[in-house]
């Protein structure tokens, strides 16, 4: 009897205590995890402007894009090595799993890369555990004049400098001077010109569409709905911290939109952004607009029908869009990753990172060598577009906005919803992630 | 047994240098302590997680904005509700679910019907069934968004041939819906198929054949015998289906991404669009507990179902 009542005693026990440890376990779900940024740690022991040799034999494990642009990276670092001494372990992820990768581990405080390669709108909510770089700038002398303006403050959040450009991006219109030619137009300059000549160059007899653009549920779409905003004169956050499309702005943007689609392909609401380019590859559009990292597939014969056709022209107002470096403030190898970030981004570096195809660089004196502009013909009006460019609103919960964007979007292309309605309901689902 | 034996045995069951393992076995009977590891696995594994998201639930914690973090009580379940898009994906789930499971039933018995009685050729109709269930959702997915390709897909090709035109399968509201669930049909009716007809080839003939001499017609045969006897696996095969139907992510995911608009989002892409689209982990774990809700209320229903099927 006695040992029964121990038996159920000790059972009780074991209860209490899987009790006691779910309750811990709950409490813990309620700490606002990775809300404390880490106390910044000093930079390490390395000599200033050139820590590289007493970093010898260190490691740095990087987070980068798995495209041209990662592949690209990883040509360029075998010099970074034999330079510097320093190893580079190099993890390439596609563009959602790089995003998802960086922020559940930095917020967890246990970050699985030092050095992280970020989307423009990925910088603020991941701002809060990088490395201030301000500090590294002053001490190693970096100079700051030789990067494009907008390049470098697409690496800024709240006043301080938390990563450094290493691809800038910009959507310029690429087009088909033949088609153009044989029409009688001229090149467009702005947007609202971009939209007169699609109508002018669409013919259905011959198959071929003024414009190609996204229409479905895709980031494309938003991105051209946010330009016809910008192209009304509308903020997409206006000073007041409201939807900008909630607006007359809005709703015209939606209809000149509604409008667009009328001059691309027949398939256009089953467009993404692959789709789109495909169907200007195919000949089957006259004109898109898009980003510049397009510009090697364009003018690739293997890759574009009227590869030796096409032109292109940067317009005021394009958006931009840029690829930055960071290093993350739980990194236990600050300074080897400061080392790297500094090559990768400054004149040999950008120079490597261009030659391989990796994209475009920020830096003037890069843009301007012969080697540059020989490999990218359109380096003259990338740089221009680049200095015109606008950026999407600097907020941690852009994926938020965006994907409410992109649902209001392909509602009224749809034909789902009129733009009124569909800018109600967005405006009602998207004050939440203005508001924090 | 002499007192000093007797002492020194209950002094080594006292004592004070008895082994942990050995005062484990005496307060934890042998058959829990078996289960032991697998019971601290399982709530490390699933209560764990499962308490944390409690948590998570009632705070508003969006990843991407780590200083914003604050207990909101139960305003994510306030703000799922009165959020028009979850609301719309609720009920896209049920139109989903109700119209893929109804049709995939209907047809699955009726080829079960047609093979059970083929005398030969049998193992062919079946082996060619079961296809659609062999390939990865994904790769399903990815096969049909190009057959229905407006441009490029054979579906149009043949369509604009008859000169019914081609339509934007995946990019009209309307027949987005329809195209995955016309997806989900193709993919497991050859499932709910091969369910019944296991089923119809275990049941014993001389049931069938009393009702023959009995004089029952072939539908009064289907009707008096075959369903009822069926029902136990006609309920496994609708409550897997209707699990599945209800959590249904990868097709639609690569097909429409919930789209065009939220024509086609059903509360599993609503999740994930909040907790790995806008990082608001909050939101998403509640709205994981209502999925967890009506999930669970519709087991219990199928349960009972069963239960009664048994009985009867």
């Amino acid at each position: 009897m006695a040992q029964q009542a121990s038996s159920v005693f000790s059972r009780r026990q074991a209860l209490r205590a899987f009790g006691l440890t779910a309750a811990a376990l709950a409490l813990g779900a309620c700490g606002p995890q990775g809300s404390q940024p880490a106390a910044t740690q000093a930079p390490g022991a390395a000599p200033a402007g050139g820590g590289g040799k007493s970093l010898s034999g260190s490691t740095v494990r990087m987070g980068a894009l798995a495209n041209y642009k990662g592949d690209a990276i990883e040509q360029m670092l075998p010099e970074f090595e034999k330079s510097s001494g320093i190893k580079v372990q190099l993890d390439k992820l596609p563009d959602t799993n790089l995003s998802d990768k960086l922020t559940v581990s930095f917020a967890s405080g246990s970050p699985d890369y030092d050095v992280a390669m970020m989307d423009e709108p990925w910088v603020p909510g991941l701002a809060s555990f990088l490395v201030n770089l301000d500090e590294l700038v002053t001490r190693d002398k970096v100079d700051l004049s030789q990067y494009v303006p907008q390049g470098l403050a697409a690496g800024q959040y709240n006043g301080q400098r938390v990563a450094l450009p290493l691809d800038p991006n910009v959507m310029m219109l690429w087009y088909r001077k033949d088609l153009l030619e044989t029409k009688g137009l001229k090149a467009p300059t702005n947007f609202n010109e971009i939209i007169d000549t699609a109508a002018k160059l669409n013919d259905s007899s011959s198959g071929t569409a003024g414009i190609s653009v996204s229409a479905k549920k895709d980031a494309q779409t938003s991105t051209t709905a946010i330009l016809l905003l910008w192209n009304e004169g509308q903020e997409l956050i206006t000073p007041d911290g409201k939807f900008g499309f909630d607006s007359p702005a809005g709703i015209k943007a939606l209809q000149t939109y509604q409008n667009v689609i009328q001059y691309a392909p027949q398939g256009v609401l089953s467009y993404g952004a692959t789709e789109e380019l495909d169907a200007f590859y195919g000949g089957k559009a006259g004109m898109v607009f898009y980003w510049a990292s397009i510009g090697p597939n364009a003018t690739d014969p293997q890759k574009s029908k009227a590869a030796d056709k096409v032109g292109w022209t940067g317009v005021p107002n394009g958006m931009r869009g840029v690829w930055n470096l960071g290093i993350a403030q739980e990194s236990k190898n600050r300074d080897a990753a400061w080392e790297l970030i500094k090559w990768m981004t400054g004149p040999d570096g950008s120079r490597l990172f261009t030659s391989f195809g990796g994209g475009h660089s920020p830096r003037y004196d890069v843009l301007k060598s012969p080697d540059f502009q020989q490999k990218y013909p359109w380096a003259g009006d990338f740089q221009k577009a680049l200095e015109a460019s606008r950026a999407r609103p600097q907020t941690p919960n852009w994926n938020g906005i965006q994907t409410v964007i992109i649902d209001m979007t392909s509602a009224v292309l749809s034909g789902q919803q009129s733009p009124e309605d569909a800018i109600k309901r967005a405006t009602e689902q998207v004050t939440p992630y203005l508001k924090s | 047994m002499g007192l000093a034996s007797v002492a020194r045995e209950r002094q080594s069951r006292v004592g004070r240098r008895q082994p942990l393992a050995e005062r484990a076995a005496e307060v934890i009977p042998f058959h829990y302590a078996a289960i032991l590891p697998a019971l601290i696995i399982t709530a490390a594994v699933i209560l764990g997680p499962l308490v944390y998201s409690i948590g998570l639930s009632l705070y508003h914690f969006v990843l991407t904005d780590p200083r914003n973090v604050r207990f909101d009580g139960l305003a994510n379940y306030a703000h799922a509700f009165s959020d028009p898009s979850f609301v719309g994906s609720l009920q896209t789930t049920v139109v989903y679910g109700v119209s893929t499971v109804t049709v995939e039933f209907g047809l699955g018995m009726l080829f079960a019907l047609v093979v059970h009685n083929l005398t030969s050729g049998q193992g062919v109709v079946r082996t060619a069934m079961l296809i659609p269930m062999f390939l990865t959702p994904a790769v399903v997915a990815f096969m049909w968004r190009f057959l229905l390709h407006p441009e490029l897909g054979i579906v149009d090709y043949l369509l604009s041939q008859v000169g019914l035109g081609r339509p934007v399968w995946l990019g009209d509201p309307k027949l987005a819906l329809l195209s995955v669930v016309l997806v989900d049909i193709w993919r497991n009716t050859p499932f709910v198929f091969l369910v019944l007809l296991a089923g119809m080839q275990s049941l014993p003939g001389e049931l069938y054949e009393a009702a023959a001499v009995d004089g029952a017609s072939p539908a009064q045969r289907f009707w008096g015998v075959t369903l009822p006897l069926l029902k136990p696996l006609i309920l496994v095969a609708l409550i897997i289906r209707t699990m599945d139907a209800v959590r249904e992510f990868d097709t639609i995911f690569i097909m429409t991404g919930g789209g065009p608009g939220n024509a086609t989002e059903t509360i599993a892409l609503a999740t994930y669009r909040y907790s790995f689209r806008n990082y608001d982990m909050g939101l998403g774990s509640a709205v994981s507990y209502i999925i967890f809700a009506v999930v669970f209320v519709l087991s219990i229903f199928f349960v009972r179902q069963m239960q009664r099927a048994r009985i009867t």
